[in-house]
């Protein structure tokens, strides 16, 4: 029931990457800073996969970060 | 979720870990070959200094099958680590190819003799190459997949390790620290409450305040996701820092030579006060060839090492603990975000940018491997035969990156900041260059002038 299991929670480094512009210009969504952190689609915050709330929604897929 | 795939997740999916096994790797088979009597030089090959087209021609003629080699050996090697990474192969291969075409005509164009005499890089040559195909031409998008910035720096400062004596580290790290500390937190505060000044929300106030302060990009990303920050607030604060980061790239090393600092002072300054690993090493590179061309005193190594002692060692070592200690502040006096949430003393592990664990490592291997060595044996046996081959995988590497960051750095597509962001961060900016220069130039400056092996 954390962020993690949710099929909102966006943890692909590749759609990260995608929805913060510039991101890549001096940064990455594969460094060891972000964690296991990742964008939730409902709040559109960064959440931890260790997060949770209200609204969760079992992720059907077993790929992550593909709502 | 299993904490096994967490753990597997973390050690196989991240550039920093990749770094490390990279570098190490790399600086394990020069050392295997130095100590067996050999060199890792014939596959380091790099552009000399030339003066006509005939000079160059000849170079390319006779080295042109150690470039091949080289080309494929690290294409071969960063294939592997995008791959289990999970990238796009293909477009990853293809990208490569470009990264190391364009950064090989970068270095062609720094080692001309003329384009030298004005302390022209190729760090610069590469990112204003990449910079003007990235605004200029359409690439496709897919060759993206090898546009690293991260990744490439990442790897080239593990290799810088095997150049850096650990004597180094424990001597002037502790005075980087207190030093880069000082500017943290200042330059930390000015810019948080003049953002909440001007009215702005406290997480932004925080994301900007510690783009500024401590490491850029990569400490907007750990303290994004530590306070929950909502993804437009992090938008704003990875554009202001990338912007301000480029712009003080070419500002930076012209101030410092403008007051003629020696080449490590200028490098601890540039450490102080450059907000981004990739940027700040394009301008001390810049200074490096300052001194290298005696417009200023010192050596091309000083303004190098002063950099990664203030910036690595002093200032990108404690993201994980600027990340938890704001968290614990959001979590308990900023506002509900309707998201339960726990901090863990764990994330400061979590968050640790861990390919300063390689640079250590590198330094450490190496400096290990010289001790028995008179100065005089070090530079006549040691440096030609092992240092130098990584010196110049090292520069390699980081043209990669330099040239990625202008590739990547398309002004059109970042957030738009508003104009209370752009100030808070402008005064941070002001902040940090006058203090920079206050403890570099003057409080530590005998520290930083010196820096000798």
């Amino acid at each position: 029931m954390t962020c993690g299991d949710c099929a909102h929670f966006v943890d692909e480094p590749a759609r990260i990457e995608a929805l913060i512009p510039g991101l890549t210009a001096l940064g990455s969504a594969r460094a060891s800073v972000r964690a296991d952190d990742g964008i939730c689609a409902v709040h559109d915050r960064v959440v931890t996969a260790r997060d949770c709330c209200d609204r969760f929604s079992p992720r059907l897929s077993q790929g992550r970060g593909r709502p | 979720m299993s904490q096994t795939r967490l753990r597997f997740g973390e050690f196989s999916l991240k550039e920093d870990w990749w770094s490390v096994i990279l570098g190490l790797c790399i600086v394990g088979i020069a050392y295997v070959l130095f100590a067996s009597g050999g060199s890792l030089i014939w596959a380091a090959v790099a552009p000399e200094t030339w003066s006509s087209t005939a000079d160059l021609g000849a170079q390319f003629g006779r080295d042109w099958f150690r470039y091949l080699f080289q080309f494929l050996a690290m294409l071969g090697l960063f294939t592997l680590a995008a791959l289990a990474m999970g990238q796009e192969i293909t477009g990853f291969v293809i990208g490569f190819a470009l990264v190391y075409v364009l950064s090989l005509a970068a270095m062609v164009i720094g080692t001309w003799d003329y384009v030298q005499s004005y302390s022209f890089e190729p760090a610069l040559i590469a990112l204003a190459i990449g910079a003007l195909i990235a605004n200029l031409l359409p690439l496709p998008g897919r060759l993206a997949e090898a546009f690293r910035v991260e990744f490439y720096i990442k790897t080239g400062i593990v290799l810088l390790g095997a150049t850096l004596p650990i004597t180094l580290i424990v001597w002037a790290g502790p005075i980087a620290v207190v030093q880069a500390s000082i500017v943290s937190v200042v330059t930390f505060l000015v810019v948080y409450w003049t953002a909440r000044f001007l009215e702005l929300e406290r997480k932004l106030a925080a994301l900007l305040a510690v783009g500024g302060a401590v490491c850029g990009v990569s400490a907007v990303i750990a303290v994004a996701g530590a306070i929950r920050a909502r993804r437009e607030d992090m938008s704003i604060a990875v554009a202001s820092v990338v912007s301000w980061s480029i712009v003080m790239i070419v500002v930076l090393p012209l101030l410092a030579r403008a007051w003629y600092l020696p080449a490590g002072v200028g490098g601890a300054w540039i450490g102080t006060s450059e907000f981004a690993d990739a940027a700040g090493f394009v301008a001390a590179h810049t200074y490096g060839a300052f001194a290298r061309s005696h417009a200023v005193t010192g050596t091309p190594d000083q303004a190098i090492w002063a950099y990664t002692l203030l910036k690595v060692v002093g200032r990108d070592i404690w993201i994980g603990i600027w990340a938890v200690i704001l968290s614990v502040v959001a979590m308990t006096r900023w506002e509900a975000t309707g998201i339960r949430t726990r901090v863990s003393a764990l994330d400061i592990w979590r968050r640790f940018p861990k390919f300063i664990l390689g640079l250590f490592a590198a330094s450490l291997l190496a400096t290990l491997a010289s001790r028995s060595l008179s100065y005089a044996d070090f530079e006549t046996v040691v440096r030609p035969a092992f240092i130098t081959p990584l010196t110049n995988l090292r520069v390699w590497v980081f043209n990669f990156s330099f040239l990625s960051i202008g590739l990547t750095t398309r002004w059109r597509g970042f957030a738009p900041a508003s104009g209370n962001a752009f100030i808070a961060f402008a005064t941070g900016v002001v902040v940090n260059l006058v203090l920079g220069f206050v403890l570099s130039a003057l409080v530590f400056q005998s520290y930083w002038a010196d820096l000798q092996r």
